[in-house]
């Protein structure tokens, strides 16, 4: 009898343990999205060469493709969610901060992107990827939970040394 | 575990060669209290009955050729009399109690009354006074309490065997009284059409079981038996009322009014002469604790036996059902999760009906056989406001079904049968087909010697749509037991399920019917099928606890699942398009204390479900499902909880939360649910009255089983019920 008396307690006690729990709370609820840093090297281009700057988010590699396709999906699909701009605030090594509200998803290529010419459907290119560096070339995903904003998505961008261009040319 | 004890027996009169009648009381062995549902069966033939609330009963019409009388009761040992050559008058037989469910006689494992111990497989039961205590108003809230079983919502799920399939398809088989309850268009089991006022017990196979239950068994089968008729006029009757907690957040309050619902249930039971009647109606009405999520309810049922001799039976049998409800999909939003994202006022009507009849023949003690029909119509419409009808499917679907049982001699019984089906589905969405299958089953129960047991079966079904879609399969089964000792249990199983893909995964077309996301037909669908494998054992480890564990693999192929693909619109088929790997283990731990006053019962099941081809865990199946359930039983009062827990489910449908969409359908979490329950029985004081408070979901947590969908919050039922004789 003794042993089922302590199984009897074991489970109480792990009831008790295990309903200690919020479940579902719409108060604690944060829209989704992620966060973070940007970090300007060295110099910056001349202004009329930085028409728009802006963190972009691709829920997948976007290998091989061109900038009309990303546009695409930019302006017409919507599933390559955006930033604001940030060019305005963009200077020579200074650190910005960032933050966007996306679907929670898995964004496998964060990106920041300058518009360096007059034609906006054509005139982009990558200057800085979250998770690239020369030593270690791949890009991170970024995990998007829902309720939650993920942090430290911090990218370091260099005007004058891009990472590799996604486009074909 | 002790010896059973049977201090029978007040012998009255020498018996002559006319047929004879048993009566007496059933009680337990430790107390003398009255076991209440015990079935007491003449050996070979129809002839059977069940104890009273007083633990009376009667047995008429015995022919005396017939020697024993099998007797068990959920929670007792199993037991069988010899009665000799004598009528029994006044007759009082003791059960033991058993800490345990293993004695329990079952009828699914192998299409034949059989003890829960002596089945190579895994299975579950849940009796009539699991629903009673519960205040079960469908069969789905009380199944939720079955090891290794959880719902999405009105979707099964047995060992993570199912996810969500959207409505169409169901991967575990639905029998009521052995007859298959299917929807003829998208093959779903409808557990709100079980008159579960009427429910005997519940026996829930884990595993493939197509080789006696064919297509649709490819996760397990869920069988449902209906209660025998009173040897005497009795009328039964239960009133309950109920009332929803306001919404745990201000974002959530949709209303200001307390949400109540209430049902009523009246039913009559009798034996006259050879005719058992058993009919009851009940009607359900309940506010719903979401805005437009209200229904109404009604079901009738029907039960006539006839015994045409003590070896021949005739059963008709009939369940009307009717609801008409508010469609509610999923939520607004989180911070409105009570308000449904559609608020168009569209509402769903159902109208189901089925009659079955069974014949039964046992021709000699060796061999005896049952001819089954049954007819199963489902019609369903959805309309939005001011009679805009929308979607409307009419099926039937009818089982004619054969099956002997032949004991060949001491070591082999042979067990075979043909089953034939025709299905007719006339609808906007799923279009006008027609479907027809046959099936051919042959099994053989080894016993070679007293502790070992085998069981071989194969089963070949022929499915087809008429014109368009034919499809054959094969499923063997093997299953050996073997008894260690007296205490300890030992069983493997090797089994293949299929599941034919439903005429709705077949022929679903939303094109013309405006809905948002177009559904396109998939008429190149193979059947899914699956190899399940098991290695379970039972223990008894003292006289007042149980172990049981099950070790199980299952491999799936061909798993259909909905898949969206992009033309000029995005448009969504149906595809195999999965392999999958579902192992795990189940433990289960009975036990009774104090007397057996206070009974426990915890179970805990491990699932592995991986997709082969992506490598990522199955969408829509949890890691891990626990319960614990406990009672004690005063004099006079009954107090029992419910725990149970099931573990964030890891994966969902991305595109389904993308092009439904549902917004924040991300959001899920743990599910800890605590049930409580107080019941007090004044029937032993003469008032022939119970009643019971049942809080449910008592700790007030805030989970959801489907995305988008908050599950019910606490609430409160008040129930009255009472027999008349």
């Amino acid at each position: 009898m003794r042993k089922e008396v302590l199984l009897s307690i074991v489970i109480l006690l792990s009831i008790f343990s295990a309903c200690d729990q919020s479940g579902l709370n719409p108060n604690e609820y944060q829209d989704p999205g992620f966060s973070g840093s940007i970090m300007v090297v060295g110099s910056i281009p001349p202004r009329d060469s930085v028409r728009d700057l802006r963190v972009v988010a691709v829920p997948y590699y976007p290998v091989d493709t061109t900038v009309a396709d990303l546009i695409d999906k930019i302006l017409n699909k919507q599933v390559i969610p955006f930033s604001e701009s940030l060019s305005n605030n963009v200077a020579p090594n200074t650190t910005l901060q960032y933050q966007m509200f996306v679907k929670p998803k898995t964004y496998y290529y964060v990106a920041v992107a300058q518009l360096y010419g007059i034609n906006v459907f054509q005139d982009w290119r990558v200057v800085g990827i979250y998770g690239y560096s020369p030593s270690t070339p791949a890009p991170s995903p970024v995990v998007v939970v829902d309720g939650q904003m993920t942090k430290n998505v911090d990218i370091t961008i260099d005007f004058y040394n891009l990472p590799p261009q996604p486009f074909k040319k | 575990m002790k010896a059973l004890l049977l201090n029978t027996i007040v012998v009255s009169m020498l018996m002559g060669q006319q047929p004879f009648t048993i009566s007496g009381r059933i009680l337990s062995a430790e107390d003398e209290s009255s076991i209440a549902g015990a079935s007491i069966l003449v050996v070979n033939t129809t002839l059977g009955t069940s104890s009273d609330a007083e633990g009376k009963f009667v047995l008429k019409n015995i022919p005396p050729q017939r020697k024993q009388v099998q007797i068990s009761a959920v929670g007792y040992k199993t037991i069988t009399v010899n009665i000799s050559d004598f009528q029994l008058d006044d007759v009082v037989i003791f059960l033991h109690p058993s800490p345990i469910l293993t004695q329990a006689v079952v009828v699914t494992a192998n299409k034949r009354p059989q003890s829960l111990e002596e089945i190579p497989v895994s299975m579950s039961i849940m009796d009539a006074q699991a629903f009673e205590q519960r205040n079960t108003v469908a069969l789905d809230d009380a199944l939720r309490y079955v090891p290794g079983v959880n719902f999405q919502q009105w979707q099964i799920n047995i060992r993570a065997s199912s996810g969500y399939s959207r409505g169409v398809g169901s991967r575990v088989s639905m029998l009521v009284d052995g007859v298959p309850l299917l929807a003829g268009d998208t093959g779903e089991i409808s557990f709100e059409a079980v008159p579960v006022f009427q429910i005997d017990r519940v026996e829930v196979l884990k595993g493939a079981g197509s080789t006696l239950y064919g297509s649709g068994a490819l996760g397990g089968v869920v069988n449902v038996l209906t209660k025998e008729a009173e040897e005497t006029p009795t009328v039964y009757w239960r009133l309950f009322s109920g009332v929803y907690s306001k919404p745990a957040f201000d974002q959530w309050k949709w209303t200001d009014s307390y949400r109540f619902f209430d049902g009523q249930f009246v039913g009559f039971s009798s034996r006259y002469n050879s005719l058992g009647v058993a009919f009851s109606v009940n009607r359900l009405s309940d506010d719903g604790y979401r805005q437009s999520d209200w229904r109404k309810k009604y079901n009738g049922f029907l039960k006539l036996k006839y015994d045409l001799s003590p070896y021949q039976s005739i059963t008709f049998s009939s369940n009307f059902f009717s609801q008409y409800r508010a469609e509610f999909l999923w939520w607004k939003n989180f911070q409105n999760a009570l308000r449904p994202a559609d608020s168009s006022g569209i509402t769903v009507t159902s109208l189901r009906f089925n009659n079955s009849l069974v014949y039964k023949h046992f021709v000699s003690d060796a061999f005896y056989y049952d001819v089954k029909a049954v007819h199963f119509r489902s019609n369903w419409y959805r309309d939005a406001p001011r009679d805009v009808r929308l979607d409307q499917s009419i099926s039937d679907a009818l089982v004619v079904d054969a099956q002997a049982n032949w004991t060949l001699d001491e070591r082999n019984i042979l067990t075979f049968g043909v089953t034939g089906n025709y299905n007719r589905v006339r609808a906007n969405i799923f279009g006008i087909h027609d479907g027809r299958g046959t099936a051919f089953c042959l099994q053989n129960e080894f016993r070679f010697s007293s502790p070992f047991t085998a069981i071989a079966g194969i089963r070949h079904d022929i499915q087809e749509v008429i014109g368009s879609y034919t499809v054959q399969q094969t499923n063997p089964k093997l299953a050996v037991r073997y008894a260690v000792d007296e205490n300890n249990t030992v069983r493997l199983s090797v089994g293949r399920g299929f599941r034919s893909p439903s005429i709705g995964e077949l022929f679903t077309s939303t094109a013309n019917t405006g809905s948002a996301a177009i559904v396109v037909p998939s008429v190149n669908l193979k059947p899914e099928h699956s190899w399940t494998y098991e290695l379970s054992s039972t223990h008894v480890l003292s006289e007042h606890l149980q172990l049981d564990v099950a070790l199980f693999h299952n491999d799936f192929y061909d798993l259909i699942e909905p898949h969206v693909f992009s033309d000029s619109l995005v448009k969504i088929n149906f595809k195999n398009i999965t392999q999958a790997k579902i192992e795990g283990f189940e433990v289960s731990i009975r036990t009774k204390m104090f007397e057996h006053l206070l009974s426990c019962d915890v179970h805990y099941n491990y699932n592995w479900a991986t997709d082969r081809n992506t490598g990522t865990f199955l969408r829509f199946r949890p890691r891990h499902i626990a319960s614990v359930n406990a009672s004690m039983t005063l004099p006079v009062v009954t107090v029992g909880a419910d725990y149970r827990f099931i573990s964030r489910i890891e994966q969902i449908d991305e595109q389904l939360v993308d092009l439904a969409p549902i917004a924040n359908g991300h959001q899920r979490v743990d599910i800890h649910v605590v049930d409580a329950r107080i019941i007090t029985d004044v029937a032993d004081i003469g008032f022939p009255l119970r009643a019971s408070l049942n809080v449910n979901n008592l700790l007030g947590y805030n989970y959801n089983e489907l995305i988008g969908n908050v599950s019910p919050p606490r609430h409160f039922v008040l129930s009255v019920e009472g027999v008349v004789r």
